[in-house]
């Protein structure tokens, strides 16, 4: 038997979303334990089993945190938008949508 | 979560009218959903345009950054580099999963299969013609990507709204060194700004290509990878950067004028034969451009060897 992490993208166009995990001895089982145990209701698009084995993760902590937002300050839009209001220019806003 | 989504997959293979109506009815396709040849091509075609776009005119920005008066202006020079190398990326590993290789891309650009966007075919001349030129093309690349992240093809439109939250950055770094130069530059500076604003506007306009009705062949609108005309793109640019460029001092062009019924802007009449001309060709700055790419490309290779020859694990 493996562990293996269920995703779940409900609707076409969202992201994947974690949804939990399941015991199961293959790929196939797990799919199957994973669909009756997540998606009794829900309708969806697309579901993902994935061994939890090839899964590698990574965990920041406060200080990571903290400091990735310093150091990445040069590369936020708002640091220049920032500085453009503190020299009398406001910017207009960049659409993105 | 009313009603249920009238097309909720793509019909399954060989039917291709059925795919047809579905994009039509404004159906949405996710990676691995089944799709025809013509459909992939499309996506195919559109996506290595922009991702050879993406990479191929770096070398122009690494003789910046070391011409950079200041390290507080490297930094977000060498950040912008490094974001549109990972746009490449991520665009180049999506087309790996419809089938087409990195090499098969840098092939299609180095053999002229793929041609580099019109204005990075011209060089840029002075630091503060630099930020210039960034303000006109990157807002050019964000009108592009924000309709194209309205695509059928979502594994595309999410390359996109990864891509644009970057361009956000460099638009606004580009507007206000633009600014700085202008307010607080030597008049130099100040005219070099001015004049790079005044000169990338007739350059920049030509970003989005020529109206369709000018290049035949392909039924863009059948697929709906892309979903918008080139001119109403070039209409939302004009009206996002003209008062950006008129605040900063410069009136681009004599002829631009908002019609009072439509809205449409006019402007100076742009010469697509010269554009036609142009395109399949290679500027000076493009061949320094294609040996800086071969030589890169060549002194990497023992780092993509020695990648290949690891054992995959597990």
């Amino acid at each position: 038997m493996q562990e293996y992490e269920a995703f779940v993208r409900f609707r076409k166009g969202e992201p994947l979303q974690h949804v939990g995990s399941v015991r199961a001895p293959d790929p196939e089982s797990a799919l199957e334990a994973a669909y009756h145990i997540f998606l009794r209701l829900d309708t969806f698009e697309r579901l993902w089993v994935v061994d939890r084995r090839f899964i590698a993760e990574m965990i920041p902590d406060a200080e990571w945190d903290r400091r990735r937002i310093q150091e990445t300050e040069f590369r936020r839009p708002s640091f220049y938008v920032r500085k453009l209001a503190a020299a009398g220019y406001t910017p207009p806003k960049l659409s993105t949508g | 979560m009313m009603g249920e989504p009238v097309h909720r997959l793509p019909p399954s293979m060989e039917d291709v009218d059925g795919f047809v109506a579905y994009i039509q009815a404004g159906g949405k396709v996710e990676a691995g959903d089944w799709m025809p040849e013509e459909y992939k091509n499309e996506v195919i075609k559109i996506a290595s345009f922009q991702a050879i776009l993406e990479v191929v005119p770096m070398p122009l920005f690494r003789r910046w950054l070391y011409m950079a008066p200041t390290l507080w202006r490297r930094r977000p020079l060498l950040g912008k580099i490094q974001d549109e190398v990972g746009h490449c990326h991520i665009t180049a590993r999506m087309l790996e999963d419809l089938g087409k290789s990195r090499e098969e891309l840098f092939s299609d650009y180095l053999e002229g299969r793929i041609h580099l966007n019109y204005p990075f075919k011209f060089p840029v001349d002075s630091w503060g013609e630099l930020p210039a030129f960034l303000l006109l093309t990157n807002s050019a690349a964000v009108v592009q990507f924000r309709s194209l992240a309205h695509g059928s093809y979502l594994p595309y439109c999410r390359v996109m709204k990864k891509i644009m939250r970057e361009e956000s950055f460099h638009f606004y770094h580009a507007l206000q060194l633009c600014h700085e130069l202008v307010t607080e530059g030597t008049p130099r500076q100040r005219a070099q700004v001015q004049e790079g604003l005044a000169k990338w506007w007739h350059i920049a306009i030509y970003q989005f290509g020529p109206p369709e009705h000018l290049t035949k062949g392909r039924d863009w609108r059948k697929w709906r990878v892309k979903v918008d005309e080139n001119e109403t793109l070039r209409q939302q640019w004009i009206s996002m950067l003209y008062p950006i460029v008129r605040s900063l001092g410069v009136e681009p062009d004599p002829n631009l004028e908002r019609d009072p019924d439509t809205g449409e802007w006019r402007y100076s009449p742009l010469d697509w034969d010269r554009f036609f001309h142009l395109i399949r060709q290679r500027t000076p700055l493009e061949e320094w451009y294609v040996e800086e790419f071969k030589r890169s490309y060549e002194n990497d290779q023992w780092a993509l060897k020695a990648l290949k020859e690891l054992p995959l694990a597990a």
